[in-house]
């Protein structure tokens, strides 16, 4: 994965300070997308890449803060690192607790900007990294025909072919058969990663039908 | 009106219950006179004078006016004949007897109709006199309802005044200050550009293989960025000229007093002492009256906020001020609070610099702004043995006040 199809968002009201970071930003091969509010960054299409968020706290109209409380309640996992004109301690902690990454006071170092956002990239390249698999395994389960998603339930609860036979009423050589089905479809070596993918999924946690 | 009707209901009230006593009253006077006359009688030779039916006679008529009076005069005529014609000494029956009793008749109605016309006059005159009386008290009385209702509309006014002027400075130094973060804010943004675009700039020459023309770009972008701080420090500098232009005549006491009063409620509240000694013969100083009100409110504001945190000895705030050397004054404000611990006086009067959690850390810096544009200077030091000193120096104007 190259640096390339990563994206720094940066929404500051200044143009001078958009010009400058994306100046910065181009010199270490980052693609910056720059808005002066939070609506013109909301009216974005946002690519479906590794990004994070460099936010200034003092905006027209609604404050960095606020913003970031909306990015959360819309379910916006985005990271995000505050920009402020003055280190005001409060307000850096609660921008932490609500999950900021980071809170740096104008002007600051290019290369403590440049770490916080490598590390907000790194966090969000993990986090899509785990839905996009969570993903493919819900294709994968879905892949599976109802039997055989009722073998695989009694299955990961660790029960060997011949319970599980009898307890959907069946001959142990044909529960073998899905077995190899369901290994295959799921994409799992062995029991273990199944039993672990079922967890991710959740699966089994709920009744069988 | 209410009082005028309550007289003359007291008056009524009283003619009721005299009506009867000043008949009995002459009826009184004249036995009183009888009795003296027959007591004369015993240590007298011959007829003895009639005089104290005289007396009763008046006496009746002037206090119980013309009925009483004509009542005594009626019922002494009877005993005068008795004395005159039936009692005479000798036996013989004179013509003068007659003379002398028609004589004393006359007398006693006369006295009797002339007393109680006197009487008349005077009950006259002194009523009204106490009508004249009444009138007065109830002009005295709207008179005082009046001066307390001005005095009260004054004392509305002069809190309403108070409360105006008290608003307006308050709001000018809420101004101030939030002028001051917008000024700040506003340098800020270029400087982080500026820095921004240098180390870009060095980057690209930096670079394995250096780009020129993105460096150059990088440099050209500071020096806009410079160029527009540049004029933001210019607007502060006109800024500070318009202020300049406000300048006039400040007394350095009346000054104090304003910030005092405006302090006051916070001192008390927080029971603190406060001592104030200003030369009273202390030339003026040239200035903005609001602002250098607005340093000594900071100063003063700190000085309550340390000494609020203070327990175990009594809270004392001592400003004086005391000449300096060329015509200045050096005024040093004293707290006994906690003073500046561990900091560095010096650094307190960076912007944003402060210790406390919701403090913005513009007070001293604003207060040392000012007092500089005044050409004066304003430095912190530990106060001996606990507290924070502050002393300002500043130029006299020259003119006494
Ligand atoms: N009278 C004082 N006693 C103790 N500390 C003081 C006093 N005055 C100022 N300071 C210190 O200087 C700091 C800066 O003061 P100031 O510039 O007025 O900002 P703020 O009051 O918002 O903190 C304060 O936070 C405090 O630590
Ligand atoms: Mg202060």
């Amino acid at each position: 994965m190259t640096k390339h199809d990563a994206i720094v968002y940066v929404v500051d009201d200044d143009d001078a300070i958009r010009e400058a970071l994306g100046g910065l930003l181009r010199s270490v091969g980052l693609t910056m997308i720059g808005s002066g509010s939070p609506r013109e960054f909301m009216a974005h299409d946002r690519a479906d890449a590794p990004s994070c968020l460099v936010l200034d706290v003092r905006l027209p109209g609604a404050s960095g803060l606020e913003f970031q409380r909306e990015l959360a309640a819309a379910n916006e996992n985005i990271p995000i690192i505050f920009i402020t004109g003055h280190g005001d301690i409060p307000m850096s902690v609660r921008a932490m607790k609500a999950g900021a990454v980071e809170f740096l006071t104008k002007p600051f170092r290019d290369q403590d900007l440049l770490d916080a956002i490598q590390g907000a990239l790194a966090t969000d390249r993990a986090r899509r990294d785990q839905e996009r698999s969570l993903s493919d395994l819900r294709t994968r389960l879905a892949s599976l025909t109802e039997r055989e998603k009722q073998v695989m339930a009694i299955l990961v609860q660790g029960h060997v072919n011949k319970q599980i036979g009898a307890a959907i009423g069946t001959t142990e050589s044909t529960v073998k058969a899905h077995r190899a089905q369901i290994m295959r479809k799921m994409q799992a070596a062995t029991l273990a990663d199944l039993i672990r993918m079922a967890g991710r999924l959740q699966f089994g946690a709920e009744p069988v039908a | 009106m209410p009082l005028r009707l309550l007289n003359s209901s007291a008056g009524l009230r009283n003619d009721n219950q005299t009506l009867a006593a000043p008949y009995a009253l002459a009826l009184l006077l004249v036995a009183a006179a009888l009795a003296s006359t027959l007591l004369l009688q015993t240590v007298y030779v011959g007829r003895p004078p009639l005089f104290p039916f005289f007396a009763a006679i008046a006496a009746a008529a002037w206090f119980g006016g013309k009925g009483p009076g004509y009542f005594a005069s009626a019922v002494s005529v009877p005993l005068g004949l008795y004395f005159y014609v039936v009692a005479r000494p000798d036996h013989d029956l004179h013509f003068r007897d007659f003379l002398l009793f028609v004589f004393f008749a006359t007398c006693a109605f006369l006295g009797g109709a002339l007393n109680s016309r006197h009487r008349k006059t005077e009950d006259g005159l002194r009523s009204a006199h106490r009508d004249l009386q009444a009138k007065a008290t109830e002009l005295q009385h709207a008179n005082d309802a009046l001066l307390a209702e001005m005095a009260e509309r004054r004392r509305t006014e002069a809190t309403l005044e108070a409360m105006r002027s008290k608003l307006g400075r308050v709001m000018r130094l809420t101004t101030m200050a939030e002028m001051a973060a917008s000024i700040a804010h506003e340098i800020n943004q270029p400087l982080t550009a500026i820095v921004t675009n240098g180390e870009t700039c060095v980057r690209w020459l930096n670079a394995a293989e250096p780009n020129i023309a993105e460096a150059q770009d990088a440099a050209k972008r500071a020096v806009r960025d410079a160029e527009r701080a540049s004029q933001v420090v210019s607007r502060i500098r006109a800024m500070v000229r318009n202020a300049l232009a406000d300048r006039e005549q400040v007394s350095l006491q009346a000054c104090l007093d304003d910030v005092l009063a405006l302090l006051l409620a916070d001192l008390t509240a927080h029971q603190i002492e406060i001592r104030c000694e200003v030369p009273p013969a202390l030339p003026t100083l040239f200035g903005d009256r609001i602002q250098l009100q607005q340093v000594f409110f900071n100063l003063l504001t700190n000085a309550i906020e340390s000494l609020s945190e203070t327990t175990g000895r009594q809270r004392d705030i001592t400003i004086s001020a005391e000449r300096g050397r060329e015509n200045t004054v050096v005024i040093l404000l004293r707290d006994n609070g906690a003073g500046f611990q561990d900091c560095e006086p010096e650094q307190l009067f960076d912007s944003f610099v402060t210790t406390k959690p919701s403090g913005m850390g513009m007070g001293l810096s604003i207060s040392r702004t000012i007092v500089e544009t005044h050409g004066g200077t304003l430095t912190a030091s530990r106060a001996i043995p606990h507290g924070a000193a502050f002393a300002i120096t500043l130029p006299l104007s020259g003119e006494e006040p």
